[in-house]
């Protein structure tokens, strides 16, 4: 299994993450406050890509931060706490979709794709995220165009893989075999960008 | 068309990146969870696909304008219960106000947790049975199986064990208390990780039991709605 080396900044910010979490548990707000400080924006970001509404992207960037205050779903031992801020966050931007019937115009692979390459990193992204991102959008555009179809509408539109198949006419076990292709293949190119001189 | 099933763990590893995708069917979530918990591969390999995914997100995190301040998002997340969120739409009150939170909990094997009103100290199994005013509760599940014990002093509980483990994926445990003469009262919700409560509703003399029950995670509900263990006060 290819296992993905973070950068040396990744891993700096990793451990004061992880500092901040341990505090959490302690009650230590001004943690949170750190915390959101550095993934607030990101999250909303995010939330506000897949929902649309402003609104109901501050909902969602605030039941995950309560989640993590709380201590409910998050587990240290299993990865970093900004990969979690995003995973929860996008889990529930798409139940809000799902839930709330807000569901934007059937929003095109192609479509997501020109999107993200329009809006870059900002200049206050911190260095290892913007390398990141750059790395994953490289990563998404070497991807053979149904695989890439297949995630984009999964993970922006908020679609399920019955639901992808539905639109798509792809059988669901193609739906399927897709998408772990895909995910596979982007595990191995940001690998293999990780491991490319990433560290700065 | 009937598909024909994709051999060995060819079939968790779809279904490992679904789940990263947050794409798969309900049921589809609940038999891939049940199985990543006792496979170490498979945890493994979700846990890699949601870094993968953690990148996508990543991508699209770059345009944070409009993101609210973190006074405002305080308000919904460390005030106490009793204090208005200051939302416009109160369609969206179904965001819970959350309980004044302050210490960790870690729900792994058997941990010790303190859920404190005001600064006690820690307390164990071992402190409480040497202390004339403490008190052990063990709850226990309709099969007699240990779930959690619980030590109370004065208004403050520790969470001393959860032999029960970790929630199922998705929900989290509630501890309630039951008054004499009433109904179970929310105390505080625990995970897997670190989490605080603040003081007990009622003393421990005025305490008919203590529950433990499965909720759906991020919820603070008025009633247990899956109660998985009860011990008895006094």
């Amino acid at each position: 299994m290819v296992g993905i080396r973070q950068s040396k900044r990744a891993t700096a910010t990793s451990r004061e993450d992880a500092d901040l979490v341990a505090r959490l548990s302690l009650g230590d707000e001004a943690a949170l406050e750190a915390l959101y400080a550095r993934y607030g924006g990101p999250c909303f970001a995010l939330a506000k890509r897949i929902v649309v509404d402003r609104h109901l992207a501050e909902d969602v960037v605030q039941q995950s931060f309560l989640a993590l205050w709380n201590g409910t779903g998050y587990e240290p031992s299993r990865g970093a706490v900004g990969t979690w801020l995003f995973a929860i966050t996008h889990n529930k931007a798409v139940d809000t979709v799902r839930r709330e019937g807000t569901r934007r115009e059937r929003i095109t692979a192609e479509q997501a794709l020109v999107e993200i390459a329009a809006t870059g990193p900002g200049p206050d992204d911190e260095a290892w995220r913007r390398l990141r991102a750059e790395h994953t959008r490289a990563a998404l555009r070497e991807l053979p165009a149904e695989q890439r179809e297949v995630v984009l509408l999964a993970y922006y539109g908020g679609y399920t893989q019955r639901e992808i198949a539905e639109m798509t006419g792809l059988p669901l076990g193609t739906v399927k075999t897709r998408t772990l292709a895909a995910m596979r293949a982007l595990r191995g190119l940001l690998a293999r960008e990780a491991g490319g001189g990433g560290d700065d | 068309m009937t598909e024909p099933e994709p051999a060995g763990h060819e079939r968790w590893d779809e279904l490992a990146a679904g789940h990263a995708l947050h794409a798969l069917e309900p049921a589809e979530v609940v038999e891939f969870d049940r199985h990543r918990h006792g496979c170490t591969r498979c945890q493994a390999t979700y846990d890699e696909m949601s870094f993968v995914a953690a990148g996508l997100g990543a991508l699209a995190a770059t345009d944070a304008a409009g993101t609210p301040s973190w006074r405002r998002m305080r308000a919904g997340i460390v005030v106490p219960a009793t204090a208005p969120s200051p939302r416009r739409d109160s369609r969206r009150r179904r965001l819970l106000p959350a309980a004044a939170v302050a210490a960790a909990l870690a729900v792994a094997v058997v941990v010790g947790v303190v859920v404190t009103g005001g600064g006690s100290p820690s307390l164990t199994v071992a402190s409480c049975a040497r202390d004339a005013g403490c008190h052990q509760v063990v709850l226990r599940t309709p099969a007699g199986r240990d779930a959690a014990t619980v030590l109370v002093r004065g208004r403050t509980a520790t969470i001393a064990s959860v032999a029960i483990g970790a929630p199922p994926a998705g929900s989290e445990w509630v501890l309630w208390q039951v008054p004499r003469g009433g109904g179970p009262v929310f105390v505080r919700s625990f995970g897997a990780a670190p989490t605080s409560a603040p003081s007990l509703p009622t003393s421990y003399a005025g305490s008919a039991s203590f529950a433990l029950s499965r909720e759906p995670a991020g919820t603070r509900p008025a009633q247990p709605t899956q109660v998985v263990a009860t011990g008895p006060a006094g």
